[in-house]
Parts: structure tokens; sequence; C-alpha cells
């Protein structure tokens, strides 16, 4: 009886593999047919599309060079509507490989021939891959923008798109776009990575600086503080340091470093941190005592000179390297110290030397 | 029909009584072969159906948002580029410009020449106008004494160590000591990148800093592909049978059972060709081990075993977009060493390591991950080798069934096939990276013929490694001779 049952399992093993194998070489036949369909198809849409990248070419480099912008070439005469899309991509393509003049010549071409229109009142039925690829174009030349469009997009439930629309704004600097921005950050923070929502904050400018500044105080959450911080860091000419000072004894450790790495980004000189930057030395992560060390180096003054030097002792050998690399920052003092530290021979002596040897001076 | 169709005249002769004897343990053994190889082909058609639906959600969902998120690469960390280099004159200074053009903001070239006796070193110092330079970094990880490191004026981002030779692992970690950036990214020096390999492989160190310890992508073979300037500009099938099947071998593991794996969050291996790593976390666990060949596995074991040590929830990322081009031997002692050699490093892994094995302390990398890896590694090869020899034999003899045997053939080539053809078919309908139909169906020939010879030919090296492992056999990396990119 078992026999039979495991005789009978064996013969259902021997035809699933029949029937899988016919499923999969049957599919495969059909993929290899679409290929073949699918190659004959492209050969024609890819001379669509080389056509326009020729005439696109040839017309940029006669609006380079003539005094006045020739009359563009009739690209509605071989492009039908309904085929615009398929042109997206090599837009985006010749956008990534031009710059300056070029963008602009390109936003003229795109909006005189009709090209810009067709691809609005299409949008709506573009895939999201083309609508991102339609984002893309419009970060590159905001003049292509389509307010209406983009406020569709900003209705939108996925984040991503809803944020690259808002990035398209930032792009433009406008400021409906920062407002919304702003009202959205808290939801937007829960769902993107701090980094990138930083980014786009700092795409909106000087407008965005005092509520990245409120954002960074506590009662919003972890990550719309550290998307604030990381906006600031891109926007490091636009405020003063001092402004931070206060938030260096905050609870949470990556608030900290955020805070101290922003102050070492932040090239404006400043004066009345160095208690602020001793607090940091202090810290029990060595993570945040290295960022201190970086805003030190940033940011030298002499009275930090001693606090510095006991930080060559650290137990982490990046808190001593970045403390000898603060004290090289002092220049001829800073520099001595090292040297005289660099004739021990424990471990803060040989930080010293390597210090020294990397930066080109005698031990 | 009984699964002991006999067919035994009478017992005249001694062997036949012995087979009358034997004959229940003759049929159990053919049992567990057969079962293990229903239990493996299960595994990789689930594989399948998981990658199939992740590649489908994941690609659609990445392709779309790739174009916007490449331009916000701002955000991007630094990233160290480790390329350990021994006796590679011929293609080094190729390899180390293809690398310094890749697209990334952010990246330092680290190439650690591994005391190679050829002119490596001379052709990197002449190409790249080297200086020798002081750098300070903390010996965190042991190596070797590095003799001198040089730096270039003209190309800045570019680091040459020059050590002592010790092993691959050995120049990795030198390169992880020297780096400063919060990523390493280890590259091989015959290998080349796709132009935007860096931004998609970062992309989830950025969108989960805290948990992402390791990504890797697809590895794909070069043979065959045309070349210029250091950059893929057409993707062929190999035209060599033998680089043929591992084109599809590559596309099968790496297209399914890591996507899969990953996807469980049971990924133990980033290829040693291509893998983005957190340095901290290398650093803590120790860096590469020089005492195993199978470094890129066992690093990522140590991270994921510090992680349940230390409860820390990293995770292993995998992108199925091909991010590297690396070649594949043509010549068969040369695969022969290439995969004893894989064979011996996944041994040594899963010995070293043996704690974790159906340890529930490592979550499912002890429960699922490495039983996984022990059965695939340990069990199949051993147990399929030994069904190509006693199974045809048992049923010649008469001890086992036709029906026996046609299950046996039925596990052994039909799923076989359906496997190598159902990654081809994920291959062509997500990724569609050939450019031709005829490409498909030459690799389609490949999924194929595979099964007649390679397959085989691949358990016996794995069962020798295996063999030379059990008798403490010492073995080497052997020559790897190269064909070089096709220009």
């Amino acid at each position: 009886m078992m026999h039979d049952n495991a005789s009978n399992l064996l013969i259902l093993l021997w035809h699933i593999a029949l029937v899988c194998t016919g499923m999969g070489f049957g599919t495969l036949l059909v993929l290899i047919v679409r290929r073949v369909w699918l190659e004959w198809l492209c050969r024609r849409q890819c001379s669509l599309e080389e056509r326009f990248r020729h005439v696109v070419y040839a017309w940029l480099e006669q609006a380079a060079t003539a005094t006045s912008v020739p009359a563009h070439p009739g690209l509605v005469d071989f492009i039908p509507p309904r085929k615009c899309t398929q042109l997206i991509p090599v837009i985006v393509d010749i956008v990534r490989l031009t710059t300056g003049n070029s963008h602009r010549h390109l936003a003229q071409f795109m909006t005189e021939t009709g090209l810009v229109a067709m691809i609005d009142s299409q949008f709506a039925s573009l895939s999201t891959r083309d609508k991102y690829a339609v984002l893309t174009l419009w970060r590159a030349l905001p003049a292509l923008a389509n307010p209406a469009l983009l406020d569709v997009l900003l209705d939108s439930r996925d984040d991503n798109l809803r944020l690259a629309a808002l990035q398209v704004l930032a792009g433009r600097q406008d400021p409906q776009g920062l407002q919304r921005m702003l009202s959205e950050a808290e939801t937007l923070a829960a769902r993107i990575a701090p980094v990138v929502l930083g980014e786009v904050f700092a795409d909106f400018g000087a407008g965005a600086v005092p509520s990245l500044l409120m954002f960074i105080t506590e009662g919003h959450s972890l990550n719309l503080r550290l998307a604030a911080l990381a906006g600031l860091a891109r926007l490091p000419a636009l405020f003063g340091i001092n402004m931070l000072a206060g938030l260096t004894h905050d609870p949470e450790p990556a608030i900290r470093t955020a805070i101290f790495d922003l102050m070492a980004r932040q090239s404006i000189p400043a004066k009345g941190i160095a208690a602020t930057l001793a607090s940091g030395f202090a810290d029990p992560e060595w993570e945040i005592r290295v960022a201190a060390l970086k805003a030190a180096g940033t940011h030298p003054q002499t009275e930090l000179l001693p606090a510095i030097r006991t930080m060559l002792a650290d137990p982490q050998w990046w808190v001593r390297f970045y403390a000898a690399r603060a004290l090289l920052a002092f220049g001829a003092n800073g520099a001595a110290v090292l040297q005289a530290v660099a004739r021990q021979q424990d471990r803060q002596g040989r930080v010293a030397q390597l210090a020294l040897a990397e930066a080109g001076f005698a031990i | 029909m009984t699964l002991l169709d006999l067919a035994l005249p009478d017992f005249t002769t001694s062997a036949q009584l012995w087979l009358l004897t034997a004959q229940p343990y003759l049929v159990w053994l053919s049992g567990l072969i057969v079962v293990t190889g229903i239990f493996q082909n299960a595994v990789y058609l689930l594989q399948l159906l998981v990658a199939g639906s992740v590649i489908q959600q994941d690609r659609s969902r990445e392709d779309q948002q790739f174009t916007w998120w490449a331009l916000t690469r701002d955000v991007t960390v630094p990233v160290a580029l480790l390329v350990p280099a021994y006796n590679e004159e011929l293609s080094i200074v190729e390899t180390v410009n293809a690398l310094m053009a890749v697209d990334y903001p952010s990246l330092e070239v680290i190439v650690i020449n591994d005391g190679s006796t050829d002119t490596t070193l001379e052709r990197l110092k002449s190409g790249f106008r080297l200086r020798p330079a002081e750098r300070a970094f903390e010996a965190a990880i042991a190596h070797q004494p590095i003799r001198k490191i040089y730096i270039s004026d003209a190309y800045p981002g570019l680091v040459v160590i020059d050590k002592a030779n010790g092993g691959k692992a050995d120049a990795m970690n030198a390169g992880i000591n020297v780096s400063r950036a919060p990523l390493f990214c280890v590259v091989d020096a015959d290998s080349l990148l796709e132009a935007d390999a860096l931004l998609r492989a970062v992309k989830p160190f950025i969108t989960d800093p805290d948990h992402v310890v390791a990504s890797g992508g697809s590895i794909r073979l070069v043979n065959g592909c045309r070349v210029k300037h250091s950059r893929i500009t057409a993707v062929t099938a190999p035209r060599n049978l033998l680089a043929l099947f591992q084109a599809v071998e590559y596309l099968r593991a790496f297209l399914m059972a890591r996507l899969a794996l990953a996807h469980f969050g049971v990924l133990l291996i980033i290829s040693g060709a291509f893998g983005v790593i957190r340095r901290d976390v290398a650093v803590q666990v120790g860096g590469y081990s020089s005492d195993t060949m199978g470094e890129d596995f066992e690093v990522i074991v140590k991270m994921m075993r510090y992680s349940y040590e230390h409860r820390k929830g990293y995770r292993v990322c995998f992108i199925p977009e091909p991010v590297c081009w690396t070649e594949a031997p043509e010549d068969l002692a040369v695969l022969a060493r290439q995969r004893r050699r894989w064979q011996r490093g996944a041994l040594e892994t899963l010995w070293k390591h043996r704690r974790m094995l159906g340890n529930p302390r490592y979550g499912r990398i002890g429960l699922v991950a490495m039983p996984l890896a022990f059965i695939s590694d340990v069990l199949t090869p051993i147990l399929e080798g030994l069904g190509y020899i006693l199974i045809p034999l048992f049923w010649l003899a008469g001890v086992l069934s036709s029906t026996f045997f046609l299950a046996w053939l039925a596990v052994v080539f039909g799923f076989g096939m359906v496997i190598s053809v159902g990654a081809l078919i994920l291959e062509e309908l997500e990724l569609r990276r050939f450019q031709s139909a005829r490409d498909l169906l030459w690799l389609a020939t490949g999924a194929v013929l595979e099964n007649f010879g390679y397959r085989q030919l691949n358990n016996l090296w794995r069962i020798q490694a295996t063999w030379q492992y059990v008798r403490r056999k010492q073995v080497g990396w052997g020559q790897m001779t190269r064909q070089g990119f096709r220009s």
C-alpha cells in the first residue's frame, strides 16, 4: 500500500515536471516571439527618436551660435501627438548632457514646437515612470513646469511623487510651494529619509531657513528635526551657528551629532562658541566628540587649545586623530603643541606623529 | 505498479542474492536522494516565484523613481571603492580609470597592490603620476604591513596602497583601515561597474541608515559583450559554451536566489566582485577573515551573527539591476579551480559558524539561512553526485522501478531546466538587458544543455572540494587566466 502511494507520488512528480517544463518553455517561446516583434517596433521607434535627437541637437547648435534664434523646424510634421511621450526620455537625456544656455534654448524649442503642450495634454495618461521623467525635466527646466499639473501631483497619494513635485516648485522658488512643503513637513518626514527631505527643503533657499530653524527645536518629530538640520547643512551661509548652540545638549544623540556636523560645515566666522564646543568634547558618544572636534577645527578659538590637547588622550582613535587635526587648524600654535606631543612614545604621540606627517610638518 | 518493480528471475548468483538482501537499503538511499532533490527544487521554485513578485514590484518602483533619485544625489554618503589587485598589470590602469569615472558625488578609489610580483605598481605609478604620501589611519584590523601609500595630485580621489602579499581578504582589510568613508565598496580589479552602480547600491543606506549594513547587486558576465573605454556598449550572450552555461547560472543565482533570500531577510552572501558595506560594522566584526576562501560569505555571516548577538537588527539588501560585469573563465581547468575554491569557502564558513546552524538565538539566519546553506552546499552536491551514479545503476540492475527512475529524471533534469528557464523569463520580463531575440534563444539552449554534463561536472568539483576539506588538504587560489575585455 505504502509502495503504491509512493509510486503514485512519483508519477505525479513526473507529470508536474512535464507540465512545468512545457509551461516554462512555452512562456519563453512567447517571450522570444514578443521580443522579435518589439525589435521590429524598436527599429521604427528608434528612428523616430534618433531623428528627433538629431533635429534638437542641430537646432541647439544653431541657437548657440546665431545672434537671433532660428525658426524651429516643423517638428509636428514628423511626430504624431500620440508618439510624443516616447520622446520624454530622449529629452531628459538631452537635458542631462547639456547645460546653461542650451537648457534655455531647449525650453524655448519645446514650447515653440508645441511639444510642451503635447506632453501636458497627455500627462494624465502617462505611466508613473514617465511622470517622474517629466518631473525630472521640469526640475531641470523650471520654465516648462505646468502649475495646474503640479497642483494635481501635489494631491497625489504617492509621497515620492508629491515630493518630486514640491522639488520642482522649489526650483521655481515658488512661495506657495514652500507653504505647502512646510504644512506637509511632518507627514513627509514620517515616510521620507531625512537627508532626502532636507535636500528638498534646501532647494527652497533662504525662504525656508526660518521654518527650518523652528523645526529643529524640540516638539517636532526626530525625523523632521533631522531633515531640517540636513536642509540647513545645505544652506550654511544663511544663518549664524550661535543659533544652534542651545541644541548641543539635546537628549537625542543624532541631533547632537547633526548640530556639531553643521557647525563644522558653517564657514561664517563665529565667536563665543568655545563653551558649546567644549561641551561636545565631553559627550559620551565618540561620534559626537569627533563632530565637535571637526567644528573646533572650522572655528579655531584659542581658549579651546588646552581642551583639544586633552582630547589627544581619548580612548577612541578617530577622536584622537580629529583632535590632532583640529590642533593643526590653529596654525603654528597648534602645530607646536602637536610637535611637543609627538615626542611621546604613547598613543597620543603616535597619533600626533601621523597627523603631522600627513599634513607635511616636520616631527 | 509498485515502487519495487523487481525483475529478478531466479537467485542463482551471489550478486543477485546480495541485491535482494540490500534492496530495501538501496531503495531508501535512492529515496533520500530523490527527496533531497525534491526539497532543493521546491526551494528553487519558491525562490523563483518570490523573486518574480519582488522584482515586479521593486523594479517598477525603483525604475520610476531612479531618474529623480539620481538628481537628488547630493544626499549620498561618501564611499571608498576598494580594489584589491594582485598581478593585474594588463588591465589595472584601464580598470582604475573606469572606476574613477563612476557616477558618484563623493568617491575615493583605494587600490591595494597586494605584493604583486609583476609591474602592477609601476603601471599605477606611471599611469596616474603617483607620489608617496603619509596618510594617518588606525590599524583597527590586522593585515600584512603596508610598505607605502601613494596619492596623485592629478587624480585627487585616488589612493594606492602598496603592501606585502597576504591574499584578497588581507588586502581588503588594509583598504578598510586606510579608508575614511562610512561605506566601502569592494570591486574586483577585473570587473566593470555600471555608471550608476554606486548610486543604486547606496540608496538602501540612505533610506534605512540604522539597519542596512550591506548591499549588493546582480553580477553579470562580460563574456561576449561589446566593451568600449571600459563601458559595456552592447550586452550579448557569450558565444563560448562554458561561459554560456555560467551566464545562465549567474542569472539563476542573482536574479532568483539572492533576490528571494534578501526579501525574506536570509541573504548571507554579497558577491566579492561588488558589494557596499558599512565600514564601522565591518571593523567591529574584525573585517575579512584571511583563514577562509569564502571571505565575502564569511564577513556577512559574521556581521549578521554580531547583529543577533548584540540585538542590532541589521539587514542585507540586494538590487536586481545588474551593477557589475565580470569575466567568467572559459577554460575548464580554471573554472574547476574557481568552483572548488567557492565550495571550500562555503564549507569553511559553515564550519566556523556552525554554532548558528539551527540555533533559534540567531533568528531566521540560524533557523533558515544557515540550514539552507548547509543543504545546498554540503548535502546536495554529495547526494546529487551519488544519484548520477547509483540510480541509473540500480535501475539497470532492477532494484528500482522505471517509475522511480523517471521521477528521478524529472527531479534532476526537468526541474533543473524549469528553474533556469524561469530565471530567463524573469530577465526578459523585467530587465531585458540582452539585446536580441537571438541571445534569448541561445541562452535558452544553454539552459537545456547545461543539465547534461556541465551540472554534473560542477557537482564533481564540489565533491572534490568537500573531500579535500575533510582531509584538511591545503589548497591555494591558483592562477586565474583571463581573456581580457574585448573592445
